[in-house]
């Protein structure tokens, strides 16, 4: 039977989402003191909930066919991604919010017998694809928007009011990308539990990422910042655009990729360009760490919890 | 809200920049007089009158950095505008004490090197002139940052051979040592005009050619 306790569970991963990927969003305009911290706030919830309502219903089909889910299973799988989320926030990794929340659907999916090898293997290519791609894409967006700029010839009053229009502009459009993508991870299961529409799925996981944004966001906002290469306002242009191009492309074709993961390609492509010693190895190692620790830990944690429940309240499943 | 407030600090700066330039015809003046009429009230009000520029310099230096630190203002140039003042400071900085030096040392310069020191006297605010608009040259015409950096590069250069030879005739003067060394550092002071006309323009080069990709 349907209770609101089973949204605890989408709440705290929205929650946690909007606390991890806000710093994708605004973090390098943040960081470099264009935007202040609760503008960017503003900007990511007004442009992030658009994106959950006009075009966030193709990843929650998405995420809804890797396998079917009931109210408990979606109360635990929920959970297990939050959980693994906040952990590893705690640590100041900026995380693939995706990946756990795809590891904690696997995790059920294989108790249950109801994994899809297909479906979950299509998942698993985007999200290899995801940063190579924003990779790829931030060198020659970093070109050809430096040629652009050097053609304008801004004196130094130009170019500030230049670039702080630019991220903000960038950061509303990857906020708008955020929400079409993201919005699945949280609504997606409650949708092919039955409980709710696509639309009020969209809604309703939108409103919890918000909550995240509004109030788990500072920690991470620093490590993607300054965390991976020192950016400059031009730098974060280019590559906050790649991953929001990145990340929006994903959302026409409905497979939910992680925010941080594109924006980290990104970075890494404009480090590239810059040289490879202005990369911050040791702490770009941990982060891909963290990508592989994500989905294996929601997984273990969903597994493990659902088989308890399972053991000790069979009358839930 | 944002265009405005940093439109102010334009206006600051170019406030800034205006009285660096009246500063150094002040200094111009103040030293003429003095080489023509030694001690007069004219060149006392001089003195006075470059103390009050360099202080109201202060003032504006110490609004800009404020508005631009305490508000989200110019986040990617701060740093530089606020390097390019203070270097521009340091400008009326040596012209004033130059002046004070001349009245609370009660100075007087031996004709052999009076030519010499005048015409230093001038080229320095010559240089001081070209400074000033090399700085606004960096919030407009970026072109013009290079040309004039040119300038004061040679203008420093004459400067520095100028400084050496009235050191040199200094020492060869037959006053006492006392007299000769007060004269060293003096002309040193002098000298450290255009030497601090040049660290500005060097800055202005720099952050020009910073904002290209």
């Amino acid at each position: 039977m349907f209770s609101p306790l089973h949204f605890l569970g989408g709440a705290f991963l929205g929650w946690s989402i909007g606390g991890m990927d806000f710093a994708a969003l605004f973090g390098a305009a943040v960081s470099a003191k264009m935007v202040r911290y609760w503008h960017g706030v503003i900007l990511a919830c007004l442009f992030c909930l658009a994106g959950c309502l006009f075009q966030g219903y193709q990843g929650i089909e998405t995420i809804g066919s890797l396998t079917s889910q009931s109210l408990a299973t979606a109360f635990i799988s929920s959970i297990a991604a939050a959980i693994a989320i906040t952990v590893l926030n705690f640590f100041k990794l900026p995380i693939p919010t995706s990946q756990a929340v795809v590891g904690s659907i696997a995790g059920i999916a294989v108790v249950t017998g109801t994994f899809s090898l297909s479906a979950f293997g299509r998942v698993f290519l985007c999200w290899l694809a995801t940063p190579i791609l924003a990779c790829i894409l931030a060198v020659p967006l970093y070109f050809i928007l430096g040629q652009i700029i050097n053609r304008f010839n801004f004196n130094i009053f130009q170019r500030d009011i230049f670039y702080r229009i630019s991220l903000i502009a960038v950061g509303c459009y990857a906020s708008y990308a955020m929400g079409a993508n993201t919005v699945a991870n949280v609504g997606a299961v409650f949708v092919s539990s039955g409980a709710l529409t696509p639309f009020q799925a969209a809604f309703l996981g939108g409103v919890f990422i918000l909550a995240g944004i509004a109030t788990f966001s500072k920690r991470i906002v620093d490590t993607v910042g300054h965390g991976i290469v020192r950016l400059d306002s031009f730098s974060a242009f280019a590559a906050v655009l790649a991953e929001a191009l990145t990340v929006h492309f994903f959302a026409f074709i409905g497979i939910p990729v992680s925010l941080t993961q594109a924006l980290i390609g990104a970075i890494v492509g404009i480090g590239l360009i810059r040289g490879v010693k202005s990369i911050k190895a040791r702490n770009l190692r941990s982060i891909i760490l963290g990508w592989l620790v994500v989905p294996v830990f929601a997984f273990l944690l969903s597994f493990g919890t659902f088989c308890l429940c399972k053991a000790f309240y069979p009358s839930l499943f | 809200m944002f265009f405005s407030r940093q439109k102010k600090i334009e206006v600051l700066i170019n406030e800034y920049i205006k009285l660096l330039k009246t500063s150094a015809a002040s200094f111009r003046l103040g030293f003429s007089v003095f080489l023509a009429d030694g001690f007069n009230d004219e060149f006392s009000a001089l003195v006075a009158g470059t103390h009050e520029i360099e202080s109201k310099m202060d003032s504006i230096k110490r609004e800009v950095a404020y508005e631009m630190y305490s508000k989200t203002i110019l986040p990617e140039s701060r740093g530089d505008i606020l390097r390019l003042i203070e270097l521009a400071e340091k400008i009326p900085g040596f012209m004033q004490s130059v002046l004070f030096e001349i009245q609370t040392c009660d100075l007087r310069f031996p004709k052999v090197i009076s030519g010499d020191l005048s015409r230093l006297a001038d080229e320095s605010s010559n240089a001081a002139e070209y400074a000033a608009d090399c700085f606004l040259s960096v919030f407009s015409k970026k072109e013009k940052v290079f040309e004039l950096a040119e300038k004061i590069d040679q203008i420093e250069s004459r400067c520095d051979i100028l400084e050496r030879n009235i050191i040199s005739s200094v020492f060869k003067l037959s006053v006492d040592s006392g007299n000769k060394v007060l004269l060293k550092y003096f002309v040193e002071r002098l000298g450290a005009v255009s030497d601090s006309c040049e660290h500005l323009s060097d800055l202005s080069v720099i952050v020009s050619v910073k904002g290209q990709i």
